[in-house]
């Protein structure tokens, strides 16, 4: 086994060289489905940060009283309690957008991103570390699916946060709307970030 | 033995803890989410007569009182009607039914006299946002209020879905959304059948 990670190089990791939706690609699914608009990929994201950072320091605070045959039932309980807290907060608060987002709020919890960062990171390294790892492995999701919205929202409904900016003879293209234009999407910029060297899977330094 | 009692005690413990959490957090936030449901309900009938704009800004205790001012509800539920108090024939109903992926429910408003839709404004659904979810658009939204109603066709359907950029609206008929063609065929059998089933209830051929 290696040094054990810091917890600034695992966040700096998160983002960049082993992004979780570019580098690993996962968490693919609500990639695609949120990112027609960027005030959804917005609200996805942070409560994506949120449930992962708990998530991680959670299942690391715990990790040395975890017996091993429930890990993965623990995890998945911890995930879930954070989860449906940030559906409960996004229902009171922000019921327009809840309702916006349907189910990819719940399906954050079998979103891959978090149970792959509590097994493979927080079960076995330190709070903080593990909350930064959790924390950036959201913010290089969430920084990803907003790259993808920016360009999504402004061809394929006209409107930028809602605000449409396209001028008046833009006829919007319903390609970027449905999933098919967030695989195209997604594709052309893993394309373009692994042609500038960026790191394939694996890469990592365990 | 001793372990497996570890494992099962564990397990215990996590539920009723991170259970426990989230009971507490839904019990603090369950009145302001139910008051959501209601504002919600209020809009859509409200937009629906057309008494709100689309994007009307409006807060919520500014929604309840306006909807308390203006709306008259008769009967309870699903069955429920809503009556515009100064203009009784300008009416509302509940559109309840399965839509493509999950119940929807929604509100049409009519004017009995003229024999033409009001608006239409949804309430609750679980269709793909992107795809059939831009039924809440006001794109797709606003090509109801004027629409009418009048003409019973041959099928029994009174408002007709057809493809994107076809519908004429002198023909009763209505744009469905281009990649959410379920949800559009889904939403056209819970107008008919709801629609139906007012214009019996207030006794009109």
């Amino acid at each position: 086994m290696s040094a054990p990670m810091t917890g600034r190089k695992a966040f700096l990791q998160m983002l960049w060289s082993d992004n979780p939706v570019f580098c690993q690609i996962l968490g693919i699914c609500s990639a695609l489905a949120v990112t027609n608009r960027v005030v959804n990929t917005l609200v996805m994201g942070l409560g994506l940060i949120f449930a992962t950072a708990l998530g991680t320091l959670t299942v690391s605070l715990l990790r040395d009283i975890t017996p091993r045959r429930v890990r993965m039932m623990t995890q998945i309980l911890i995930i879930a309690a954070y989860v449906i807290i940030v559906k409960l907060f996004l229902d009171a608060f922000l019921p327009d957008i809840s309702k916006q987002l349907g189910a990819y709020v719940g399906l954050i919890i079998t979103n891959c991103i978090i149970m792959g960062r509590c097994e493979a990171f927080a079960a076995q390294n330190k709070p903080w570390p593990s909350f930064l790892d959790g924390a950036g492995a959201g913010i290089g999701y969430t920084l990803v699916l907003l790259v993808i919205a920016l360009v999504r929202e402004p061809l394929g409904m006209g409107t930028l946060c809602n605000v449409p900016i396209m001028p008046a003879w833009w006829t919007p293209w319903n390609l970027m709307i449905i999933a098919p234009g967030g695989f195209f999407m997604l594709a052309t910029l893993v394309w373009i970030i692994r042609s500038r060297g960026a790191a394939a899977p694996g890469a990592r330094a365990s | 033995m001793r372990e497996r009692l570890h494992v099962i005690g564990f397990m215990l413990v996590m539920t009723i803890v991170f259970g426990g959490m989230v009971a507490t957090v839904n019990a603090f936030l369950k009145e302001r989410i139910e008051r959501n449901r209601k504002v919600a309900s209020y809009r859509a009938i409200l937009e629906a007569f057309g008494t709100l704009k689309v994007d009307d800004e409006r807060g919520a205790i500014e929604i309840v009182e306006l909807y308390e001012k203006s709306v008259r509800q008769e009967g309870v539920d699903t069955d429920a009607l809503f009556v515009l108090s100064s203009e009784p024939r300008k009416q509302a109903f509940y559109l309840v039914g399965d839509a493509y992926w999950g119940p929807l429910k929604g509100v049409m408003a009519v004017d009995l006299d003229t024999k033409k839709v009001l608006g239409i404004a949804f309430i609750d659904h679980t269709e793909t946002p992107g795809l059939g979810a831009r039924i809440d658009e006001p794109e797709f939204r606003n090509q109801f209020p004027g629409l009418s109603y009048a003409k019973k066709k041959t099928d029994g359907e009174r408002l007709t879905f057809v493809a994107s950029g076809t519908a004429n609206s002198d023909e009763q008929q209505v744009d469905m959304i281009t990649g959410a063609t379920e949800t559009s065929r889904a939403l056209a059998k819970i107008i008919q059948r709801n629609l139906t089933a007012f214009l019996e209830k207030a006794g009109v051929e």
